[in-house]
């Protein structure tokens, strides 16, 4: 009796620290989708949910504290050849905190450090190296049951502070409004989001929409509704892949208050990624962004990004 | 146990990590750049000083310039210099658009200024038209607007005595002697719009990430303008105002076109 009590005791251990590792996974994978926010020419382009660290497929518990940081690499194409043209490359590496003060909130903070390149068409170069704006996020769980449901939802939203200094060049002219590493540009948005988990599968996604205030150089981004659907499959506790649809519709941007006209209009990436448990509190991720969907106004094409990053989970007491 | 050594090497990570981020840099290097310059450069004269002009015309008739402007309206560089363009560039200007006009759009291949030239500068040295920021590529000529200057056109003379060149194109002043006697002046103040002319350069102009500086000049051969006219009827025919009808004054304009080269 003693025997089967023991054997019991020691299945239920492996179970439930498999569970464990299958939540820890599944929270990643939800920290994943809600990629970290780019901020491409302007201060609302972007994809992916805005919200920076998700808590996964369960609520969060009070005090969960979660540390990720991204690496992320872009370019961006602007103008016309051989008149106005501009390539921009971006390299970002992305700090990311994220709290639980209670079981039904999230709150989370982001720090992104920001090189970016740009060449004209007359092979004139600009670069700037340093901090981007802060990004301060939310998100809200409706949702009454405390532990491992199969449906989740609610708001999220956040605001990008305009925390980056304008860049000038040795004469103390600004350096052009498309090498800013920030717009000058308060962002919000607000939005909803919905998850489903029945193991092996994971099923997400969210909206949200962005406002931005005037920015660098009467820079005013036009305004963008940002949304995302993915589904995960997880082939093991330690390994799942993801693939899904990012998008973005947003309106032309002003310069004051003239039309750019190579700015706005709509892009989908899709956005194949995989995750990899490398010990139960830190896990690896890595992501492609493919634009399949360019229908960008104007002069106006986004590259494949690709983004590899790691997430640690802490508990304070 | 494991656990708690990651999570102090993450931290101190971390920490590294974010303060040699706090720091941050901004830098621009110049792209392309091409000067357009234009000067008075004689075909068959020496060259002379600043100041009067005087030389020879094909008649033998002795031409002296004391006033002598040109308004370049637009400078393009091109890259493409097909059959067209050359054909274009070898063919003699034949008719004159009465009709004045300003600025026109500047782009990265073109100058929208209008510059007046003063003809009257030592012979070879250079005027600024202006400077262009271009595309990287090659560059085959340089298409030119000659056209009435506004209020805003570059180097309007404002010396007394010099004339104002708000909504002319050309303004010549000066005397001539005529091969087989007789004299006379010359006065040509005209806002006409000369037909487009375009120049080949001598070479290609070359623009890369090794290459990123060049230079494009146009000089006029202004002691060509006054071949094959009759100076007096050309008189006559300016006597009250610059008759575009004027059979001297259309062939003056003609030479002075086709007077233009790139150097």
């Amino acid at each position: 009796m003693n025997s089967l009590i023991l054997l019991a005791l020691s299945l239920n251990t492996i179970y439930v620290h498999k569970l464990m590792k299958l939540v820890n996974l599944l929270m990643t994978v939800l920290l994943l989708i809600a990629v970290t926010p780019s901020v491409f020419a302007c201060s609302t382009c972007m994809v992916g949910d805005p919200t920076q660290s998700l808590m996964g497929a369960e609520k969060p518990f009070r005090n969960r504290l979660r540390v990720s940081t991204d690496f992320m690499m872009r370019s961006e194409e602007l103008g016309r050849d051989g008149f106005n043209k501009k390539v921009i490359d971006e390299i970002r590496q992305s700090f990311n905190i994220a709290y639980a003060p209670s079981s039904r909130w999230m709150l989370g903070a982001n720090v992104p450090y920001i090189n970016r390149q740009l060449e004209s068409f007359n092979l004139a170069q600009q670069e700037i190296t340093a901090p981007g704006d802060i990004t301060f996020t939310f998100k809200h769980f409706m949702q009454q049951s405390e532990f491992m449901q199969k449906h989740m939802y609610g708001f999220l939203g956040g605001v990008k502070l305009s925390t980056a200094a304008e860049q000038k060049d040795s004469n103390g002219i600004a350096l052009d409004f498309d090498v800013q590493v920030g717009q000058g540009a308060d962002v919000a948005n607000l939005g909803a989001w919905y998850a489903h988990f029945n193991f092996p599968f994971l099923y997400y996604g969210s909206a949200s929409y962005h406002v931005a205030s005037t920015g660098f150089q009467e820079f005013q981004a036009g305004n963008a509704l940002v949304f995302n659907a993915t589904a995960q499959y997880a082939t093991s506790y330690g390994l799942a892949y993801y693939a899904g649809i990012e998008g973005r519709s947003s309106k032309r941007d002003t310069f004051s208050g003239v039309i750019d006209d190579d700015s706005g209009g709509n892009i989908v990436f899709l956005t194949p990624g995989l995750v990899y448990t490398i010990q139960p509190e830190l896990i690896l991720n890595v992501v492609l962004k493919l634009p399949v969907v360019e229908r960008l106004n104007g002069e106006h094409e986004e590259s494949t990004i690709f983004s590899i990053g790691v997430t640690y989970d802490f508990e304070i007491h | 146990m494991i656990s708690k050594y990651i999570n102090a090497l993450l931290l101190v990570t971390a920490a590294s990590v974010i303060s040699s981020c706090s720091s941050s840099s901004g830098s621009a290097v110049g792209g392309t750049q091409v000067t357009i310059n234009a000067r008075p450069s004689p075909a068959v004269t020496l060259a002379q000083p600043a100041g009067n002009k005087t030389f020879t015309n094909d008649l033998g008739d002795s031409i002296t310039l004391t006033r002598a402007y040109i308004v370049i309206s637009n400078a393009t560089i091109e890259s493409t210099c097909g059959v067209s363009f050359s054909a274009a560039a070898e063919q003699l200007l034949n008719f004159i658009i009465p009709q004045a006009q300003a600025h026109t759009s500047s782009t990265p291949t073109s100058i929208g200024d209008p510059v007046v030239v003063d003809l009257l500068y030592a012979d070879n040295e250079s005027v600024h038209i202006g400077t262009l920021s271009p595309p990287a590529e090659t560059y085959c000529g340089v298409s030119l607007n000659l056209l009435a200057a506004d209020a805003d056109a570059i180097n309007l003379p404002e010396a007394a005595g010099t004339p104002n060149m708000v909504g002319k194109s050309v303004y010549i002043e000066g005397s001539f002697i005529l091969a087989g006697g007789g004299s006379g002046n010359i006065l040509i103040s005209t806002g006409a719009a000369l037909s487009s002319r375009h120049v080949l350069l001598p070479s290609l102009m070359q623009l890369s990430a090794n290459n990123l500086s060049a230079s494009a000049g146009i000089m006029f051969n202004y002691d060509s303008w006054f071949n094959a006219i009759d100076l007096a009827l050309l008189e006559t025919e300016t006597a009250a105002f610059t008759d575009l009808g004027g059979t001297n004054v259309n062939q003056l304009l003609i030479n002075i076109g086709d007077s233009i080269h790139s150097f």
